[in-house]
């Protein structure tokens, strides 16, 4: 395959394991209590101060990181938000904002204006404000969503809808592609809902079944949307510590928000000896084919692995997780039921 | 004011990094993605607005094989490539 300019340079940050992209939870308050939420507020730790975050932006400054995703929590609770947003792209990085949006009024919208963001993505479940604020259990919330796509469209900031795909919202989706599509917004939805990060199962209980995930993807895609694709042998398992990280709002460092095995704490640590911790190179070791059962099972052409989602629910970084298993079955069998011809 | 003696500096709507000698610039509002070659990531990073064009074109004819004439020619035309897509401005 030949790769263009920028797709080579992904590549190269991607073999000399350069934390290309980065995803840094500034903290973990939230004005809502979302059902399948995998964060736990209260932990008795003591998040980051504005200084100890600055001092984590040099590092990655260093490092090369270009992309920088503030999420949480809800990033707006945060009243140092934008010292730290303006300092990060004074420092050259390329801003993803994740946020609820409810906190956004007018003169939050400008200042989001002035910070030049690559994009804001703000949660979305439903056009029916029943359904979002019953997901949300937060009367009101969908209003405050929808006016927040409003005030940053008026600036013309780059906005996405990001909708995590439920029992309680599934029949939204169709209605959410349009509102999408009506307000000129990016569209992004998940169909991973993952365990809390204490252990707790309690969100999976939210998840889609074999079923309702067949007749989702049945009725909202084309047969050639499902084709299977083939895996080579050397392929690493995901991007996690080889060219992203995680960073919690204590300054915990992953490699990705749902492996949770520490790499070190920026606090005490510099990101230099952190980048080297031995689950980071574990994962840089690891190919595909190093899956004893993952790289022979007859399902891997239609797998999206998560190794973080098999280590949170299945307890093993290497071994199937359950949920990619359930995701790759409804995946096949899409894509070999019998279509119309116009599919 | 002649060009030559203009300041080249990095537009706001741009986020970037230098990797392995080249500069991948991310231009935020289009969410486009370029990719400069040697000469040009070098031009990219000296553009800091505070050197003239003159003076990043002495750089680079001192880094680089071309003569002086045709590095102020190159940084020049370079510079005023990059302003049209806006991801310089000239002071």
């Amino acid at each position: 395959m030949k790769l263009d300019y920028y797709q080579k340079i992904v590549k190269k940050t991607v073999d000399e394991n350069i934390p290309f992209t980065v995803h840094f939870d500034l903290t973990y308050k939230c004005n809502l209590k979302c059902v399948h939420c995998y964060v736990t507020e209260e932990k008795g730790e003591k998040e980051l101060s504005t200084e100890e975050i600055k001092s984590i932006i040099n590092q990655l400054a260093e490092a090369n990181t270009l992309y920088l995703t503030f999420s949480g929590g809800e990033i707006f609770t945060r009243e140092d938000f934008f010292e730290i947003a303006s300092y990060a792209r004074k420092k050259g990085f390329a801003l993803r904002l994740l946020t609820n949006g409810t906190l956004v009024t007018p003169q939050i919208a400008n200042k989001i204006r002035d910070l030049n963001p690559l994009s804001v993505r703000m949660s979305l479940y439903a056009t029916d404000p029943d359904v979002h604020d019953a997901i949300t259990r937060s009367k009101g919330s969908q209003r405050k969503t929808v006016k927040a796509f409003s005030l940053l469209k008026e600036r013309e900031i780059k906005v996405a809808i990001n909708s995590v795909l439920m029992k309680e919202n599934v029949g939204e989706f169709k209605r959410l592609k349009a509102f999408a599509q009506e307000i000129d917004s990016g569209f992004v939805f998940d169909l991973g809902i993952i365990p809390c990060d204490n252990g707790s199962k309690k969100p999976l209980t939210h998840r889609l079944t074999e079923n309702d995930l067949i007749d989702f993807f049945s009725s909202n895609s084309r047969t050639s949307e499902w084709e299977p694709i083939e895996i080579p042998d050397d392929s690493p398992l995901c991007g996690a510590g080889l060219n992203t990280i995680y960073i919690s709002p204590y300054g915990e460092a992953y490699p990705c928000v749902s492996i949770r095995e520490s790499c070190g704490n920026l606090t005490r640590q510099p990101l230099s000896e952190i980048w080297q911790a031995p689950i980071l190179k574990r994962l840089r070791a690891t190919k595909f084919s190093d899956l004893k059962e993952c790289s022979t099972c007859p399902l891997k052409s239609y797998c999206f692995r998560c190794p973080g989602l098999a280590l949170l629910e299945d307890g093993n970084l290497f071994g199937p997780s359950q949920a990619a298993c359930t995701l790759a079955r409804a995946r096949k069998t899409t894509y070999e039921k019998p279509r119309k011809a116009t599919d | 004011m002649s060009i030559e003696n203009k300041i080249p500096s990095k537009s706001p709507q741009t986020a970037s990094r230098i990797v392995d000698g080249e500069a991948v610039i991310v231009l935020l509002k289009k969410s486009r993605v370029h990719v400069l070659n040697e000469v040009g990531s070098r031009i990219w990073e000296l553009s800091n607005g505070k050197r003239s064009i003159k003076k990043i074109a002495d750089t680079i004819f001192k880094e680089f094989q071309v003569t002086k004439k045709k590095a102020l020619k190159d940084t020049i035309e370079f510079v005023k490539s990059l302003t049209k897509k806006e991801m310089m401005v000239l002071k």
